[in-house]
């Protein structure tokens, strides 16, 4: 199993905590970071970013950056606003922050460049969520509607124009600030679950644009985690209580809590501000605002695991895969020496955008990380011997003629050496014989002519 | 005493240095023999490769050393065999120890070939410097080397050595490359493994090398086999060096040479203007153009005088196939790939047709245009190519060029004709919606659903069945009078921006293209059937219950015995079948406004399908049996409730109505199909909606229990009739209660929203029918008619309550349409 970290940061200034989820280790603490609820992200398991919370005075807002084994703020960059919730898509290409003026940034991470800027909502924006296939955008301000945003129709303005709205869909019915948007699986069939301070949660259909399901809680919900087999959902309230609310039967309303509620987690801890699910499905972290992450094992109702983080709110955890990054250096394997290649952060974030229409887009293709071992080593020789065999065999190529020409003409030559050699020996015989014969005659002569 | 020292079994070890002895012994020939029949050697090949005879893997042991030096002594025997044939100045001789040589590199273990590759690599770099006589020995020679150094490339300490040896091929590999084709085939693949293993031999000479590379690329010259090898290894070349800046660099001075070429090539077929900012877009004013690519000067390219014209389009043709491999292979650092650049050139080649502008004096010849028409077809198939290179590898940093795609693609779509591009436009179709998600459904679902309607189209005619499909064109006269009904239906539902295509594409479409366009229903279905689909959906879900129950209707396809056929990859019907059921599933998955309509029939064409066991249907079949259970038995209430509405009811029983009666049947259901589809359409949304008001306001705790209650029972009646209607077999009393009800509700739709212009021709059709069920059906018509009015009456009490409730007055527009529901969901 690859290990996870849970990732939590305050709005009081206490930095960015990192633990290890099984075995409660912590590994560095990134400084300087007081970030708002939802605003901080980790960029495609690459670095962290997260926006600041800004005294007033300042009229820009800020957004940092951190590598992974660096505790120091690595990129600063300074959005014309100060920017609420940041959201990244899993390829890491975009990141998108939703300011206070409710206007929606999207930046190209590679570059920093400003892609696009539009006016999202009428207040403050609140949150930010890629749906589960990265094509759709969902945002939740503080007017309480919560709008679906189609990336494509963003960059695509001739269609804006006819359209004359950007957005596909808006809902209104929450009638406080929205606190938090999940959304789960099932591409265009996927649900969006709201939770708003009017102590509501809405489900909401994405193929249908419709309120599927509405939730009234005893508590305003800052948090919501959906399971991810979508039977329930998780809602934290600022009474400390996690409600778990169920998605896929009737609704029973014999409980203490209300229609749909079926229980709670709950150790008389105060307000929930945040919480995310583990890879495995079952391990619910939740971030409290008297500064503590507690892991609870959804299975059991049981608290296995608490993480001290600071003194104030916890209003962001987030549980993602090891980066390579974290794993210590001295191990041998090979993910500490992807590790040691340093991979310099992207440039800070664009505070205009610099993008006119002769401006190049390029896209960037990041190599694979074991890019040199992809390769599968085919060898073809067995292949090209046998096309060669069939060649000869069928004698009709010119390298199969020209190969059998080589060798008749070798053949031809020793043949002819051969003939040489017995021309040689019939001569030599020859001449033996007519010798004997010559010499055989003088004897007879001799021996007729001695008898 | 040998004669009967018998191993234990096949898997014995002692028997592989015994094997390989004697194969030694009787094949492999020694100096004084000839080499005799070529073929024995692949026997020996064979049987070396399954026995793993030069392995030498044997577990240490005491016992077994004796075994181990028996075996290291087979195989010494063996390579200095092989050395000794390989230096034979026989070149069979020479030829067969070459062959063996890189097969033993292959096989032979570590060990050995850490201590003597660099023997090895000398005795056959002979061979190449200076180069053999006979062409068989050089390309043996090249395919050797290209193993011995594949096998050096996996031993990651080795890199720096197999590099310097890498390096001493280069010159001989370069000059080959500038010989007759036949040598160069060989060449090629040594230099692309070169470059895959040990790029950092190449940079010395990296300049030659491209040279060498476009100069055969361009010159005309190479079969589709040999362009593709030297793309890729043009497009390896860059990572030689190793930095970034040198892959854009490949990829501008390509992109440069292409649209100087198209320049020339396509002058007086487009517009002066477009030639001019493809120009800008590459070389920005006040900046330096790229040296010319294997620095040939534009005058090298294009000098007409040098190079004959006709060899133009082919050039351009080669150096984006370039592009397209850039695109697909993968490198150790990052690249920036400059999208718009590539996306301008596709545009510019996919939109020139060889047609010439009217206005102008032609100012190009017959031949000329002759000559571009023959290639624009490559060309435009390489831009396709291109434009999925593009869509591959960027992904979500796509979509600020997303639209611009878009309309390009759509736009080719309507006008492209050829079988082999349209393949290509829908599998790059569905790549786009596979690798860009729900976003681009909504932009894209339009037009694929019209253009794979009219691919689909001529489907009923493969078994010499009239055809059946919904979306039919039916511009020609038709001489049945039946069958005016259809010509009236398809107006409603088809899709009226493209006659020209659908006459082009009458009736002899390809399987292929047919699959191709059932794949992009599926991605289409997969990835958004369910948003914004209100207006697509019904005329897809009827299209593809038609398409596959044409494909099944005559039996089931044996895969053919493909011995003879191996390099044909030509699609069959049996794959036609395949592709239909697939997006048949994923119809009746992909969750709709409504229960699926045709689940009943589909079941009954899987579970037929599951039946012809060992083919890839009855495998696909059972899979889909698996993944509708789900459907049919849900695992939990569902938060969508779409049960409670069930639709489509003449469609079902028309369908089963012609499943069962298609002696007669196909005609009049013709009828039915496009009024139904349209139905289906619009009217669940209305008692959609009321229910989720229902619903909402239930939950919120508002009001009344009852509708709850009310809800629940409706659901509960009507969840699982569809399932259990069984559509096998002519059942004598059923069906005619069915088809009288049809045509009452059919009826009845008429006469609330058809077109004035057509009105009296069916009321006039629509008695005649009704006359023809009446004699067929007759008491069951009257119960039927009986219950269809009774919901009819039904239904207008469900508006009073709607306006109760404050429904929206747009949604009462719809309301006549519910009486659909009614027949089926009353039936059980």
């Amino acid at each position: 199993m690859e290990d996870e970290v849970v990732i939590a940061s305050s709005s009081t200034e206490a930095g960015i905590g990192c633990w290890d989820l099984r075995s409660g280790a912590e590994h560095l603490r990134y400084r300087s970071c007081a970030s708002p609820s939802h605003g901080l992200v980790s960029v495609a398991g690459r670095f962290l970013a997260s926006s600041q919370l800004r005294d007033s005075s300042s009229s820009s807002g800020s957004v940092l950056c951190w590598s992974w084994n660096k505790p120091q703020i690595e990129v600063k960059s300074f959005p014309a606003e100060a920017i609420n919730p940041l959201a990244c898509n899993s390829d890491g290409t975009y990141i998108v922050g939703g300011g206070v003026s409710g206007d929606i940034y999207l930046w190209e991470v590679a570059t920093g460049r400003l892609l696009k800027k539009w006016h999202g909502h009428y207040r403050a924006v609140t949150c930010l969520v890629f749906s589960d296939d990265q094509s759709l955008l969902i945002s939740g301000a503080e007017d309480g509607s919560v709008r679906v945003w189609s990336l494509l129709m963003i960059f695509d303005e001739e269609r804006q124009q006819r359209a004359g709205h950007l957005y596909e869909y808006s809902f209104s019915e929450h009638a406080l600030p929205v606190t938090d948007i999940v959304t789960g699986y099932g591409g265009c069939n996927a649900i969006i679950i709201s939770a708003s301070q009017d102590r509501t949660c809405k489900v909401w259909s994405l193929a249908r644009g419709t309120l599927l399901r509405n939730i009234v809680f005893p508590s305003m919900i800052d948090a919501i985690a959906l399971d991810p087999g979508e039977h329930v959902f998780y809602a934290g309230g600022r009474d400390g209580k996690i409600y778990i609310a169920e998605l896929n039967a009737q609704g029973t309303s014999n409980n203490n809590y209300g229609l749909h509620i079926i229980g709670t987690l709950s150790d008389q801890g105060k307000g929930i501000c945040s919480l995310a699910f583990a890879l495995d499905g079952s391990q619910l972290v939740a971030g409290s605002e008297d500064g503590m992450v507690r892991v609870w094992d959804t299975k059991t109702h049981n608290i296995i695991r608490v993480f001290r983080h600071a003194k104030g709110p916890v209003n962001n955890v987030l549980v993602i895969r090891q980066p390579p990054a974290l794993y210590p250096r001295t191990s041998a394997n090979n993910q500490a020496s992807v590790a040691r290649r340093h991979v310099p952060l992207p440039p800070p974030l664009e505070k205009y955008t610099s993008i006119d229409e002769h401006s190049d887009l390029n896209a960037f293709i990041t190599p694979q990380p074991n890019c040199d071992k992809l390769y599968d080593a085919t060898y073809t020789t067995f292949h090209s011997m046998n096309n060669q065999i069939n060649e000869l065999q069928q004698h009709g190529s010119s390298g199969a003629s020209e190969l059998e020409m080589e060798r008749l003409k070798l053949d031809c030559k020793r043949s002819m050496q051969m003939v040489e050699q017995w021309k040689k020996m019939y001569e030599n015989l020859h001449q033996f014989c007519v010798g004997e014969l010559l010499n055989g005659e003088a004897d007879d002569a001799n021996l007729t002519l001695t008898s | 005493m040998a004669a009967f020292d018998h191993v234990r079994n096949m898997y014995d070890v002692a028997l592989k240095p015994r094997l390989l002895r004697s194969l030694i012994k009787e094949h492999i020939p020694d100096e004084k023999q000839q080499l005799r029949n070529p073929l024995e050697l692949s026997h020996v090949v064979s049987a070396i490769k399954t026995h793993e005879l030069l392995s030498e893997r044997v577990v240490p042991s005491a016992d077994n050393k004796k075994l181990i030096e028996k075996w290291k002594s087979a195989v010494d025997l063996w390579v200095d065999r092989l050395l000794m044939l390989v230096c034979s100045n026989m070149p069979d001789k020479c030829w067969a120890g070459i062959c063996l040589l890189g097969m033993t590199c292959e096989e032979c273990s570590s060990e050995r070939f850490l201590a003597s590759y660099s023997v090895w690599f000398q005795k056959l770099l002979s061979h190449l410097q200076p180069p053999a006589e006979s062409h068989f020995v050089k390309a043996a020679c090249c395919v050797s080397i290209s193993d011995l150094l594949t096998r050096l490339g996996g031993f990651p300490n080795m890199k720096k050595d197999g590099a310097s040896h890498a390096a001493k091929l280069l010159q001989p590999v370069l000059k080959l490359m500038h010989e007759d084709s036949s040598d160069a085939e060989g060449a090629v693949p040594l230099l692309c493994t070169i470059l895959n293993f040990f790029p950092s031999s190449v940079q010395k000479n990296y300049d030659s090398a491209e040279a060498a590379i476009v100069t055969k690329l361009m010159s005309g010259k190479c079969n589709a086999n040999m362009l593709k090898k030297l793309a890729l290894c043009l497009s390896l070349l860059p990572k030689s060096r190793g930095d970034e800046d040198s892959w854009s660099l490949m990829m501008q001075k390509i992109l440069l040479a292409i649209n100087l070429l198209l320049n020339d090539s396509l002058q007086g077929l487009e517009e002066e203007t477009t030639t001019n900012e493809a120009m800008r877009a590459l070389v920005p004013p006040g900046k330096e153009p790229p040296p010319p690519l294997g620095g040939l000067t534009i005058l090298d390219i294009s000098n007409k005088a040098t190079r004959p014209e006709r060899l133009f389009m082919p050039s351009i043709s080669a150096l984006m196939l370039c592009c397209s491999t850039m695109l697909r292979t993968s490198y150790p650092v990052q690249i920036k790939v400059p999208v718009r650049s590539l996306l301008m050139l596709a545009g510019r080649v996919l939109m020139v047709d060889g047609s010439l502008p009217h206005t102008l004096y032609p100012i190009m010849t017959a031949m000329q245009q002759e000559c571009i028409c023959t290639e624009l077809p490559v060309q435009h198939s390489y831009s396709l190519e291109i434009l999925c290179g593009i869509v591959k590898e960027a992904r979500s940093q796509l979509f600020p060029h997303a639209a611009h795609i878009v309309r390009l693609v759509t736009e080719y779509f309507r006008r492209c004709a050829l079988p082999e591009l349209r393949i290509k436009v829908y599998a790059l179709i569905k790549l786009m919606l596979m690798s860009m998600g729900v976003g681009i459904t909504m932009y894209l679902a339009e037009d694929v659903v019209s253009n794979a309607s009219v691919d689909l189209d001529s489907v009923g005619h493969h078994g010499g069945e009239a055809c059946s499909n919904p979306v039919l064109k039916t511009s020609e006269a038709v001489p049945q009078p039946m069958q005016k009904k259809r010509k009236h239906d398809m107006t409603i539902t088809s899709f009226g921006n493209q006659p020209q295509t659908s006459s082009l594409h009458k009736n002899h479409t390809p399987i292929s293209v047919k699959i191709a366009a059932l794949e992009a229903l599926e991605t289409l279905l997969t990835v958004g059937g369910a948003l914004r689909s209100e207006r697509w959906r019904s005329n897809v879900d009827v299209l593809l219950i038609t398409v596959s129950t044409d494909a099944c209707k005559g039996g089931w396809t044996k895969q053919a015995n493909n011995v003879y056929t191996l390099h044909d990859s030509s699609s069959s019907w049996a794959d036609f079948q395949l592709a239909s059921l697939r997006a048949l599933l994923a119809s009746l998955l992909s969750p709709g406004r409504i229960r699926p309509p045709y689940l009943a029939q589909g079941l009954e064409l899987f579970h037929r399908g599951m039946q012809e066991t060992g083919t890839k249907v009855a495998e696909f079949c059972a899979h889909a049996l698996l993944t509708l259970e789900v459907l049919i038995h849900p695992r939990a209430l569902p938060l969508i409730d779409i049960a409670s509405s069930i639709d489509y009811p003449v469609n079902g029983v028309k369908d089963s109505f012609m499943d069962n009666n298609t002696y007669s049947g196909a005609q009049k259901h013709h009828l039915y199909s496009g009024g139904t589809s349209r139905n289906g359409l619009e009217y669940p949304e209305s008692e959609e909606d009321d229910l989720y008001e229902k619903w909402v306001k239930d939950v919120d705790g508002s009001n009344a229990p009852e509708i709850q209650q009310e809800k629940n029972t409706v659901e509960k009646t009507s969840t699982p009739a569809e399932p259990l209607v069984s559509f096998e077999g002519p059942s004598g009393s059923k069906v005619p209660e069915e088809k009288g009800k049809g045509i009452l509700v059919e009826e009845i739709n008429k006469q609330s929203d058809i077109p004035s212009q057509t009105a009296d021709h069916h009321a006039s059709d629509m008695e005649t029918e009704m006359t023809a069920a009446k004699d067929a059906s007759g008491g069951d018509l009257e119960t039927a008619t009986g219950r269809s009015f009774v919901t009819v009456v039904g239904s207008e009490g469900g508006k009073e309550f709607m306006f109760a409730l404050g429904v929206d007055d747009k949604l009462m527009d719809e309301i006549p349409d519910i009486v659909d529901v009614e027949p089926d969901s009353d039936e059980d």
